[in-house]
Order: C-alpha cells, then structure tokens, then sequence
C-alpha cells in the first residue's frame, strides 16, 4: 500500500463537535473578519481567543494553541506591525501563521515569504478555503484533493513513471477544461501549472538512498524514467466552481523552506529574474502560483510531496488579480 | 498542443517570422537563429504556452537574437507572451513591442474575446493605462480588459534591454 495513505488514513480518525479543541489565536481587527474567523475556527476545532495588541501573543502561545490568525488590512498596518510579529512568530515555533492578506501587494507577500517558519497566506474573502486550510491544520490530515472538491465531485487520477507521459497527460487536461468551461485562458493556465508540476515530479523531486537529487542536473529534453514503486501520481477533477489538480511524488525531498525561499526571490523584486547558472530553480513553481488561483503544497518529509494547484472558474482573470493567491504548507507532523 | 515551430514570411524589409506552438524544454531555436540577421520581426501570435524550462530556453535564445541583430521587434503577441513580459526580467531583450492582443471580458455575461492593440495607434490610451472600448458580441454590453490595467500593460514602461 502507498505509505501516503497509510498516513492520511491514521490521521483521518472519526471526529465530532465534542471532539478535544485547540485553540486558536486572532489578531484582526476588523470586526466583520472576525467574526467570520470564529465561525470558522469553531467549525474546524478551534476555540477562539482574541487579542487586540501584538505584545502579548507570545506570552499566550503554548502547547493548546496551535494557530495564529493575522489578518493584514493595509501595508501601513504591514510596515507597522512585521517586525514585531517576526519576532513573536519566532519565539514560537509550533504554531502556525495564518495570514489574511486583503489586497495582494508584492511587498507583503515577499515580507511574508521571508518570515521564519512556513508561510500560509490567505484571502479573507475565500471563506472556504480558509476552513479547509483550519481544518487540515486541527487534524492533521493534510493529503489529496478530494478535500478541496464537493462530495460526490468524481476526479481522475494518472499513475505516471516516465516523463514523456507529460504531454498526453496535458493534451487530456486541456481537452477536459475546454469542456468543463469553454475557456482557453484558465485551459491555457491548468496546461502550464500540470506541466510545471509534472516537471519538477520527475526532475527535481526523485533522490537517492542518500537523499541526494538524481535528474536535477539533466536538461529538461532529457527522459527520466521511474521505477514502479516511485509512480507519479496525477490527480485533477472538478465541481464546476474550481478546478483542482495535484501532483504527488513518493520521495518527499523538497522542504517548505525551499519552497518559500524560492518563491520568495521570485517576489523580491517586479520582474522574476532567470538565473542561468541555478538552471531557474524555482521559476517553475513561481510560474505555477501565478498561473492558479491558489497553490498548496503537503510535505512529508522523506516520504512525499503533494503539490496542488486550485483554478477558479466563477471569477474571471480580473476579479482574481484583485484578490490575494492562496499559498498554503502544510508539514505531516509524524 | 504543437510543438515550437516557426515559419518566413519575407515581404517587406524586415523578414517577419511567425513563431507558433508551445515553447518547452523540446524547443530548438538553432535552425532560426542562424536565419537571423539584421532586421527581424517575430509575429508572436501563435505561441499558446511557455513552461519553466521554455522560458530558460526563450531566455538564452534572446540574448543571442539581441546581440546579432540590428533591429528586433515582436508583433501581434499572444497574451501568453505578455503574461511572460509581465512576469520574467529582460524576457524581449532589445525588442520594441509594436503590438499585442489584450483578453477582454464581459462582466454581464461572462463572454471572452482578444482584440489586437497597435502600441503606436492606441498609444494615447495605452499610456494613460486604458484599452480602447469593445461590445460584446454575444449580449452588446461593454467590455473590460481581463486583467488589471497596470498589471497587464506594465510591460510597456519596460526599456528595451541591452543584449
């Protein structure tokens, strides 16, 4: 069996509302924010405490509280308040930084990126999302992207070990968008994400008995084939609101601090610029989470990475550049 | 999706060559870089994808066309290109960008089109951050540009860069 599902079945054990809650620290100031955070928090697990300065949230954080919600109206706040919060998120290493980000400044995001421990950036506006990302964070089953579709949504998954199986796979892909929406902006979108992510699959993900990367070196023209028991998989489907893919691999070799050093040096300055000699590490994930509406990423260290990419298709290019582009790591604890 | 292919269409002084399919780690420029000489148009409308490692490729191939031609210029290109002069620094190299197609949407109905905007005609516009007005063709309302004006023009306060 995949040990990949050994883990999210451990960890998907029944819960109810009586459930034991964690707690949940919030600064936001906004009050029609925050009362949509305590909804949530409540519903994902989480008892809500507020907090209406920076000072203490330190002195507050222990071994029951396991996330701090942050909501970042302005970059006057920003500026403001990001060196004292760098210093609180550091002195507290297990909890996890939820940052509502209303408008999507650059600035921000790159500020974000370069903050200590992993970065889980959010829209205040995607209510659903929010929970989903609260309720993986409170039970820890963090795989598949089933959770990101309605129930009964069907998707397909694709077992990949040679990497030509890339453009027949994003030929289906493509085919399947144009019919889902009849749009060849989000068909042209979803090709470059599954191609990017597909990629880095078979190119930079496989490693050896020594956790040292085998393909990374090779041109990208090269073929890389993988053993049975190091597949690709390939999912995607839809529930007619968004469309959803994942790329999963079974090495488990990238870690959230690459992830956010990488993104973050995309987003330092306007323009990404191509560094030739790194081979453009990282211009392929930066490329991808420009391309989706939102990107998650699920590391178990040592044993896989999942890398999923969420495409909205209620809203239109214009209306999702206004918003803030979900990025979300989550890190199996065990 | 066809791979990178390209074409000459040799009228007038400059030749123009049309590049078209998906630019990708299978993409060989060689062939049309040593066509390249002086003055040389890119017709950009029929590129439909870039990935990661086409963009590497894109990145070396420009430099070169940079270095051994006079005169660049990219024409007619496709929102995926300027998605790329948008997203990855000196992406033209010393090319001037005489015209593109902008995505347009109706906010009434949904609809999607492109139309083709001239950096020279529509100029007045294009510096003061609007696209000229369009209808919809399905329901009559007016359209806006799919993307935000800063955001999709910004490519155009970009210099050429030197090769």
């Amino acid at each position: 069996m995949n040990t990949t599902h050994m883990i999210t079945q451990r960890r998907a054990k029944a819960q109810g509302p009586d459930e034991p809650r964690s707690r949940a620290l919030v600064y936001i100031r906004n009050n029609k924010i925050r009362r949509m955070a305590q909804r949530l928090l409540f519903s994902a697990g989480f008892d809500m405490e507020t907090v209406s300065t920076l000072v203490p949230l330190a002195e507050k954080t222990d071994e029951r509280c396991r996330v701090l919600l942050y909501f970042v109206e302005d970059m006057a706040q920003w500026e403001k308040e990001s060196a004292l919060l760098d210093q609180i998120i550091s002195r507290s290493p297990g909890v996890m930084v939820f940052y509502l980000l209303m408008t999507p400044d650059r600035k921000v995001i790159a500020d974000v990126l370069a903050n200590p421990g992993f970065a889980n950036i959010h829209s205040p506006l995607d209510v659903e999302d929010l929970f989903i990302s609260l309720r993986k964070a409170f039970s820890g089953d963090i795989f598949g992207v089933e959770k990101y579709l309605s129930w009964g949504s069907l998707t397909k998954t694709h077992l990949l070990t040679n990497s030509r199986q890339k453009d027949p796979l994003i030929d289906e892909l493509r085919d399947f968008t144009m019919r889902l929406c009849g749009n060849n902006h989000i068909a042209e979108r979803v090709s470059t994400v599954s191609d990017e992510l597909v990629m880095n699959a078979f190119f930079n993900a496989p490693v050896d008995a020594n956790r040292e990367h085998r393909y990374r070196h090779l041109d990208r023209s090269n073929t890389v084939t993988l053993g049975p028991e190091e597949q690709v998989e390939f999912s995607y489907g839809s529930n007619g609101r968004v469309l959803v893919l994942g790329c999963r691999d079974p090495f488990g070799s990238i870690t959230g601090e690459t992830i956010v050093n990488q993104l973050g040096r995309c987003f330092m300055t306007p323009l990404a610029e191509i560094s030739h000699e790194t081979g453009g590490a990282g211009l392929g994930l930066y490329i991808a989470y420009n391309y989706a509406a939102k990107m998650v990423v699920n590391l178990h260290p040592g044993t896989c990475t999942e890398f999923i990419a969420l495409f909205d298709l209620e809203i239109s290019l214009r209306e999702l550049q206004l918003r803030t582009r979900s990025l979300n790591i989550f890190e199996a604890t065990s | 999706m066809a791979p990178f292919s390209w074409s000459k269409d040799a009228e007038g002084e400059a030749i123009t060559y049309l590049l078209s399919g998906r630019v990708d780690e299978s993409s060989d420029f060689e062939p049309l870089l040593r066509e390249l000489k002086d003055e040389v148009i890119f017709d950009l409308a029929g590129i439909e994808r870039i990935n990661s490692s086409g963009v590497l490729r894109w990145g070396r191939f420009i430099r070169e066309v940079s270095q051994r031609v006079q005169d660049l210029r990219f024409v007619r290109c496709s929102p995926v290109i300027v998605s790329q002069l948008n997203m990855i620094k000196d992406f033209s190299g010393k090319a001037a960008i005489e015209s593109f197609y902008a995505p347009y949407v109706c906010e009434e109905c949904g609809a999607e089109s492109t139309a083709l905007l001239d950096v020279t005609k529509d100029r007045e516009q294009l510096e003061t951050r609007r696209v000229p007005s369009r209808r919809c063709d399905e329901c009559g309302h007016d359209m806006v540009l799919n993307s935000l004006e800063d955001s999709y023009l910004g490519f155009l306060d970009q210099e050429p860069g030197e090769a």
